[in-house]
């Protein structure tokens, strides 16, 4: 088969649910619509009559919707591990899944960014955060480091999809959708594929891969410090900062996996995304579970050795007391059995590895659960352990923030192409012409000014129509 | 007649002879220590130019002399100006000099070789050429650097009195009192206090301050006892000059509610004031990458615009 067909097979499948909306995507649409907007009715009432509403009390102050806080910005990782840590060490099957990871991020980010906010009970006291914040609260340095990363996630992934909106824009221009074409034109800033311009985007992707790892490594940190450098037990721990990098990344690696599969399916991606993917993501994620059971245990282990007081007390709800089921779904269920199910290998097959990805997640927000709350029950003074149920508002809210992340994913989904097109071509181009170069059309790899690592290059396809304009111009 | 008469002028002329030998063995003889040892004694003027008018003064010893360094006022300018010499690496100073307390001694046993600063210690007029003076000590001087000098060395006894011998959760003061073997005080003299302490599981002695006894010879510090159970306490004045070491150790009862410790760790404040301003940069490094990321996509625009104003013209 050659390039160009395989580009026109690839632009028609990943482009077509731009073009076409089914009955089914309304429906789907509406009903996270619903989900969402019952939550914000009971973010309404919570509004009206107060924290009262929510399980949260004086000892126990933190619930759901921190333990949605620290979920939602660890799967964030996905975009930073897949998009920029692979870009940069120049992983060639991340192609088909850069955007759906950036995607993650951007999306995760802003519905956690929400969660503090409701958490706050007064929202009009938000500004208060920056009028009077002091530098030395990590929640400030978590006010920085989560602006500065959402700011530099959606850099990262507008730019790449500069070209693509191109094609988008060259697609719509002279149809009825006047609103569309006028978005991707605004979107796409003019891009002709010019030496000029792939010259520019090639350095702006190259600069934002490399920035976007610190930055996304010190959110996590500076997130895992809110509760570390406080004296409570179960949080006074020097390891939280990379516990919480690893759990992320973790957490973040099976939601792009959980993802991929679920557009996979629905949008027949099948010949895009293979396999492979799911194969080196899943041994990723393999690699990630024993780093996470290892600090798990490191941190665990210490705790139950030295059986301080309060300490003890902690490790005796969390392993035999009312936290205990949480606590071994999450050690069994969300590390031990996923890592035998990408770890053996008749069940390292796409449904074991996107099994495997769930539990994770599930594992993994019950994990947060557990560092969160039962940190807060434990007394302080000599009174009985304090208890947290969530209300309706809380569980309504944390509901209706899922539903928001999918509903921000599917109108994504909606409006872009959910595959980096351009990119995959590249792939293709460099497949061909490493595979038998003298058969292939020789393609300019325009690199990065220094010893720096190679950057994404054009198509030679849209390098070809920009040498078919210079021609006619 | 008889010889008596020649031998009177011959034992005359002996006696003569060893009387002015004697006289002026004596006259000669440098003024010895009262145990044995030379002192040296050394009057030097603090003029508007330095130390005996010149600014790189130095004075030369022999190792083990018992050196007597008398500093003059004979400044001329700056009436008001007042001096403390001290000798570094001896651990000595003089009182303050000044035009209405003229003179002021120094005394010690040069034990140690090499050269040492004359210094003023104050922020004086004349500061710049009295900060170059030099005590030079050969090596090797006549009455060595063993026995010798330890002989010349006036013993002291250090006597150690706690405010209370039985603490139950608050300090206690102690009293360090130093004085010569004549009973007088020992003044300006360091004495340094410690309390037997265990670093896990090996003895050893924490120190819990430093104080500089008054004219009369006493020295005091307040000891915050952390542990339970009886302490030994011990001052110790390690010797100066020429006086001699000299240490005392008392026990004291600790019971009751006592701190954790006594001495507070050190304060981080000056990093937690720089700390900012290195967070303030590293965040504004990543906006600045940021700012070139955007920079890059506005010239996408202008570049696009530019061909397509180029394609138009050529159209």
């Amino acid at each position: 088969m050659t390039t160009s067909s395989r580009s026109e097979r690839l632009e028609e499948t990943v482009f077509h649910p731009l073009r076409h909306t089914s009955r089914a995507w309304y429906v789907w649409a509406g009903f996270l619509a619903v989900v969402v907007v019952w939550g914000i009715f009971a973010y309404a009432v919570q509004l009206r009559r107060g924290l009262v509403e929510t399980g949260m009390r004086n000892e126990v102050i933190w619930g759901f919707y921190i333990t949605n806080f620290v979920f939602f910005i660890g799967i964030s990782h996905a975009g930073t591990l897949i998009s920029a840590i692979l870009r940069v060490s120049q992983a060639e099957w991340r192609r088909p899944v850069t955007r759906m990871a950036e995607v993650i991020t951007a999306v995760a980010l802003m519905i956690g960014a929400i969660m503090p906010m409701v958490d706050l009970g007064r929202p009009d006291r938000i500004p208060n955060l920056i009028l009077h914040g002091r530098l030395g609260s990590p929640v400030i340095w978590d006010l920085i480091s989560i602006t500065t990363y959402l700011t530099g996630s959606l850099i990262y992934l507008y730019l790449p999809m500069i070209p693509d909106l191109a094609r988008c824009r060259d697609m719509f221009s002279g149809t009825a959708h006047r609103l569309r074409w006028k978005l991707y034109s605004v979107l796409s800033l003019g891009w002709q594929d010019t030496k000029e311009q792939r010259r520019r985007l090639e350095r702006g992707i190259g600069v934002m891969m490399i920035v976007i790892i610190p930055v996304a490594v010190s959110v996590h940190t500076v997130v895992s410090w809110i509760f570390s450098m406080t004296m409570r037990s179960g949080w006074n721990s020097t390891i939280f900062g990379p516990y919480f990098v690893v759990g992320a990344i973790f957490s973040g690696t099976a939601g792009i996996i959980t993802v991929m599969a679920i557009f996979r399916k629905l949008f027949h991606l099948e010949e895009y995304i293979t396999e492979k993917q799911f194969r080196n993501l899943g041994l990723l994620l393999l690699a990630l579970a024993a780093m996470y059971f290892y600090f798990t245990l490191s941190e665990y282990l210490t705790l139950a050795y030295k059986e301080e007081e309060s300490e003890g007390a902690l490790m005796r709800e969390l392993m035999l007391g009312r936290y205990a089921l949480a606590f071994w779904t999450f050690a069994i269920g969300g590390t031990i059995v996923p890592a035998l199910l990408l770890a053996l290998r008749p069940t390292r097959t796409i449904p074991g590895i996107v099994v495997a990805s769930v539990l994770v997640n599930i594992g993994m927000w019950l994990k947060r659960f557990v560092i969160v709350v039962p940190s807060l029950g434990l007394p302080l003074m000599p009174a009985d352990w304090a208890v947290y149920r969530p209300s309706w508002v809380e569980i309504s809210i944390t509901v209706a923030a899922f539903a928001g992340f999918a509903l921000l994913f599917t109108l994504f989904a909606k409006l872009f192409p959910i595959i980096s097109v351009w990119e995959v071509e590249e792939g293709w181009e460099r497949e061909t012409a490493g595979a038998s170069p003298a058969e292939s059309v020789p393609v300019p790899v325009p690199q990065v000014a220094g010893s720096g690592p190679r950057v994404p290059v054009m198509p030679a396809r849209l390098a070809t129509e920009s040498l078919e304009v210079e021609r006619d111009a | 007649m008889r010889r008596q008469p020649r031998l009177l002028p011959a034992f005359l002329s002996i006696a003569m002879g060893l009387a002015i030998t004697s006289a002026g063995w004596l006259v000669s003889a440098p003024p010895a220590h009262a145990d044995g040892n030379e002192v040296e004694k050394i009057r030097v003027e603090i003029t508007d130019n330095g130390f005996n008018n010149d600014p790189d003064f130095t004075i030369e010893v022999a190792q083990g002399a018992v050196v007597e360094i008398t500093f003059v006022w004979a400044q001329t300018m700056d009436l008001d100006d007042e001096h403390v010499i001290v000798l570094k690496g001896y651990g000595v100073e003089t009182d303050k000099i000044t035009y209405f307390n003229k003179e002021s001694t120094l005394k010690f046993i040069a034990d140690k070789p090499g050269s040492f600063e004359l210094t003023c210690d104050v922020d004086c007029e004349i500061h710049d050429v009295l900060r170059r003076g030099h005590l030079k000590v050969g090596a090797g001087g006549s009455a060595g650097s063993g026995g010798g000098s330890a002989s010349a060395l006036t013993k002291t006894a250090l006597s150690l009195t706690p405010s209370a011998w039985s603490v139950t959760s608050g300090p206690v003061i102690l009293t360090a009192s130093l004085k010569d073997a004549e009973g007088a005080g020992v003044p300006k003299a360091e004495v340094r206090f410690f309390v037997e302490a265990d670093f896990a599981g090996t003895k050893g002695l924490r120190e819990v301050g430093i104080a500089d006894t008054d004219s009369t010879g006493m020295a005091q510090v307040v000891f915050q006892p952390t542990t339970e159970g009886t302490q030994r306490v011990l001052a110790r004045f390690e010797g100066v000059g020429l006086y001699a070491e000299s240490e005392q150790s008392v026990e004291v009862e600790a019971v009751g509610d006592l701190p954790t410790y006594s001495i507070a760790p050190a304060s981080l404040e000056a990093l937690r004031a720089r700390a900012p301003f290195v967070v303030a940069a590293a965040v504004l490094a990543v906006w600045t990458a940021y700012g070139f990321a955007v920079y890059q996509a506005i010239r996408i625009v202008r570049s696009g615009s530019a061909r397509a104003a180029e394609t138009g013209r050529k159209g």
